[in-house]
């Protein structure tokens, strides 16, 4: 079944282990840059924001390569980069409008997030849960019943 | 007797505090059973374990000093006494 | 090398020069980094008996093996130099973002020698460091300077820098990096203003070696799952914060009101956590790498007190509140913030203005020898009196040198609740015994951080301890220091050490580093920092004399509470502590304990003769 990476910005605490740990998984060392998840922090506002591919049903990162080397996986939805066939011209990472797909200049290639093969290690290092991998039809569903679930005790907190 | 709620406590009382004869609970052990009957599961939660003994990791305080210095869950209790009930918390 | 960088640059402000050097990796593996590193630097590099403000003192700003790891919690390093208001060791611990930034940098430690001619900030990009002119934000705010040096360097730049009261050598002021996170205690903002150096701006994209990656990650795993599933790191600080603390203390009776005349606050509900919670806190935020969240930004939109940033912490609502009989939490929290805008540590600020309060009180200072009524409960008071200490204008020339300075001009030190000239944190130790002897034996003065025995003694954790037992509290409170000593050194927060253990610690130090780190071995490195320490206070001129505790502690009995008629018995427990330390009864390191440490070089006073 389909599932997407599903962030709740508002549980976020900008601690920002997600890009540590995704950088571990995927590059062996430790290194925000190399993550392919980054924390948009604005520390003023007390806004943070973890910002990552959204695996898009008509990715323009797919359109714009010369050589096909990106597809999107029809089961798991996952948009990801066949190495074989990449020329690295990083025509992709222009074309993001996410800012999804870096350039790893040690490695002298593309990259973007995988998720994990299906088990994000952004996900499970999250420690609340702002970034979960959830089944795509049912996760507004889910998003709504937190709505109402707020609001639920918004109206108890009221009548108390 | 004043009994005092706090922290996750007083989230699942909804009060701050309450009162409570001495003649209802002549000690701890009695007192715990009484508040559970009076708040219920949430309170239930953070006072017991699963196995209905209580919650190591929690502060009980009688007149500021903790029961475990005390006679534990023995600990007599009067009617001019003020019971603290801490959840597991710290901070420094 | 893994876990560290292995690079140090040596930043001469005098001569304009850096130069970058090989950190020494037996040296690295005996003090394992950022208050260990630090210190044994300082003992090697600085001469007995440097003033703290001669271009010959040193100011280090060094990072942990586990910083930037990823490690939990693992985003802090120290500042360590000698302090100007103790005249002993300093050791400053902060988080935030800039630390990490420091090792993707590519180093592990700053080290800055002498005195610029003029105001500087030293700009470190991705292993290159400059020394630029900081006369444009020299008298600006930290917030200000912050975002200046950002958009003139580079827009994910980390800062820390110092405030006016930094530049002014206020004695106890701090390094603030990330705007509202600081280095507080010692004064090490102070010698940082001493050198002119106005600010470090970091950016860095390299990266952290780990010498096991698998290992690694199992260790991070199983440590994050404890702290995840320990109520006080999972619920109780990510929720209330460290400002929890103020109705647990006061109900224990220990929470010092009008400079420690008594323990008990009577209005402590209208400063305490849950009402911060309820009232300013904004949301929750971490710090890097940390899965705790203990950070409280908060807003006050009240007219007078208007203003947004971080904390009041648990200390900063005593300091300004209970001691000085305040229960206003907004002033509170606007003098918070103008303390991290100005650079000045809140916990000496507040202590000070309290004993200021008690010397005028009684008469001590007389009434036209200050320019502001110094009276308990005057929330007005907080802000002016904290700028006046920041620019030193009127009785803020004498505020700023501290409680205890202030109070002997007044003939009364005793009423400066200090031990070595550093004020007393939140904790009343009459009903504390353990964390009395904690303040009289840190090698800091007076300080809850080095070793935190309130954990056990009002918390429960990780057992109960009676807190008006002095049974056994030697016995904690040195196990307490050494595990500490061992976190500050590997780059992680204390506040891991609720669910942490050494253990846990040495576990991921081993993986990281590629250097076999038992548990035993990660505790002797602890206690052989707390030893360096104090061999360094010694050669500084440190006696027995001054583990003290001031007499309204160990003579005046608690006049009410829970811990009423209590005083600290501190001979006893000083005495214990000598002999499970292994010193002599004047309070030395002896012979034998320093060849198990492996000190051995540093023979009594003389310290650190290096081969």
């Amino acid at each position: 079944m389909e599932k997407l990476l599903l962030v709740e910005h508002e549980k976020c605490t900008a601690c920002r282990i997600c890009e540590l740990v995704c950088s571990a998984k995927h590059c062996g060392v430790i290194n925000p840059v190399k993550a392919r998840i980054t924390v948009a922090t604005f520390l003023e506002d007390n806004f943070f924001f973890p910002v990552t591919c959204q695996h898009c049903e008509e990715p323009l990162c797919k359109d714009v390569c010369p050589t096909g080397a990106i597809v999107k996986n029809p089961e798991t939805g996952a948009v990801v980069i066949e190495e074989s066939k990449c020329i690295g011209c990083r025509m992709c990472s222009a074309a993001c409008p996410f800012g999804a797909i870096s350039y790893c200049s040690a490695d002298r290639k593309v990259v973007k997030c995988d998720l994990c093969e299906g088990e994000p290690e952004c996900v499970m290092f999250c420690p609340w849960d702002a970034i979960k991998y959830v089944d795509a039809d049912s996760a507004m569903v889910r998003k709504r019943r937190d709505v109402g679930d707020k609001l639920k005790r918004a109206l108890q907190e009221v009548k108390v | 007797m004043r009994v005092r709620f706090f922290f996750f406590m007083k989230t699942a009382t909804g009060v701050d505090e309450a009162e409570i004869s001495a003649d209802l609970a002549p000690d701890i052990e009695t007192l715990v059973r009484v508040l559970v009957s009076r708040f219920g599961l949430p309170l239930k939660k953070e006072l017991l374990t699963e196995s209905g003994e209580l919650r190591k990791d929690i502060n009980i305080l009688v007149n500021g000093r903790n029961i475990e210095f005390i006679s534990g869950t023995a600990t007599r209790l009067d009617d001019d006494d003020t019971v603290s009930f801490l959840s597991a918390v710290a901070g420094g | 090398m893994y876990g560290w960088i292995g690079k140090l640059a040596r930043i001469d402000l005098t001569k304009k020069s850096v130069v970058v050097e090989d950190l020494d990796p037996k040296m690295a593996e005996e003090y394992i980094g950022a208050r260990g590193l630090g210190t044994k630097i300082l003992c090697k590099e600085v001469k007995p008996g440097t003033d703290p403000f001669s271009p010959d003192n040193k100011l280090i700003f060094a990072t942990g093996p586990l910083t930037g790891t990823g490690a939990i919690s693992s985003g802090r390093y120290n500042v360590i130099t000698k302090s100007p208001l103790t005249g002993y060791i300093a050791a400053s611990n902060s988080g935030g973002y800039f630390p990490a930034e420091i090792k993707y940098a590519g180093f592990d430690a700053f080290i800055f020698e002498g005195k610029a001619d003029e105001p500087v900030y030293v700009w470190v990009n991705n292993g290159k460091v400059e020394i630029r002119c900081a006369k444009h934000v020299w008298g600006k705010d930290t917030s200000e300077t912050t975002d200046i040096l950002v958009a003139e360097t580079d827009p994910d730049a980390k800062v820390a820098c110092i405030g006016p009261a930094g530049e002014n050598q206020v004695l106890f002021s701090c390094v603030i990096n990330d705007k509202g996170r600081a280095a507080g205690r010692s004064g090490v903002g102070a010698v940082m203003g001493s050198k002119n150096l106005k600010a470090v701006v970091v950016r860095g994209t390299g990266d952290v070696k780990i010498s096991d990656m698998k290992a690694f990650r199992e260790a991070m795993a199983a440590s994050f799952k404890k702290i995840r599933e320990h109520p006080v790191t999972s619920q109780g600080l990510p929720t209330y914060g460290t400002p929890v603390l103020v109705n647990v203390v006061n109900q224990h009776g220990a929470f010092p009101t009008r400079n420690f005349q008594t323990g008990v606050f009577d209005r402590a509900e209208k400063i305490s956590g849950e009402t911060l919670s309820e009232t300013l806190l904004v949301r929750k935020r971490a710090c890097f790498a940390c899965p705790i969240a203990c950070g409280r930004p908060t807003a006050v939109t009240t007219e007078k007190y208007a203003g947004k940033g971080e904390g009041p912490e648990y200390e900063v609502i005593w300091a300004f509140g209970a001691t000085c009989d305040i229960d206003d939490l907004e002033a509170i929290t606007k003098a918070n913030y103008i303390c991290n805008e100005l650079g000045i540590d809140p916990i000496t600020m507040g202590s000070t203005l309290a004993c200021a309060m008690e010397l005028y009180e009684k008469g001590y200072i007389p009434k036209d020898a200050t320019d502001i009524p110094l009276r308990f409960g005057d929330a007005d008071l907080l802000i002016e009196a904290v700028r006046k200490t920041a620019y030193k204008e009127g009785i803020g020339e004498l505020l700023a040198k501290g409680s205890y300075r202030l109070a002997e001009e007044f003939g009364h030190p005793e009423l400066s609740m200090s031990t070595k000239k550093q004020e007393y944190p939140a904790y009343d130790p009459r009903g504390s015994k353990g964390i009395g002897l904690n303040y009289a034996t840190s090698n800091r003065g007076g300080c809850h951080v080095r070793g935190y025995t309130i954990s056990p003694e009002m918390l429960g954790v990780p057992e109960k301890l009676d807190p008006l037992s002095k049974e056994n509290k030697a016995f904690w409170v040195k196990a307490f220091q050494d595990v500490t000593a061992l976190v500050d050194s590997s780059g992680m927060c204390l506040f891991t050490t609720f669910a942490l253990g050494a253990p846990d610690v040495a576990s991921m130090l081993e993986p990281a580093t590629g250097i076999p780190f038992s548990t035993e071995k990660a505790l002797l490195a602890g206690e052989r920092i707390w030893n360096l320490e104090r061999l360094y206070n010694m050669r500084e001129g440190l006696t027995k004399d001054d583990d003290n505790l001031v007499p309204r502690l160990v003579e005046e009995g608690m006049p009410e509470g829970p811990a009423a008629g209590q005083v600290v018995e501190l001979d006893e427990m000083l005495a214990e502590y000598y002999a499970l330390r292994g010193w002599s009864d004047k309070g030395e390191p002896t012979p034998e304990t320093l060849d198990r440490l492996n000190l051995g070089k540093c023979k009594s006073r003389c310290v650190c003769e290096e081969a």
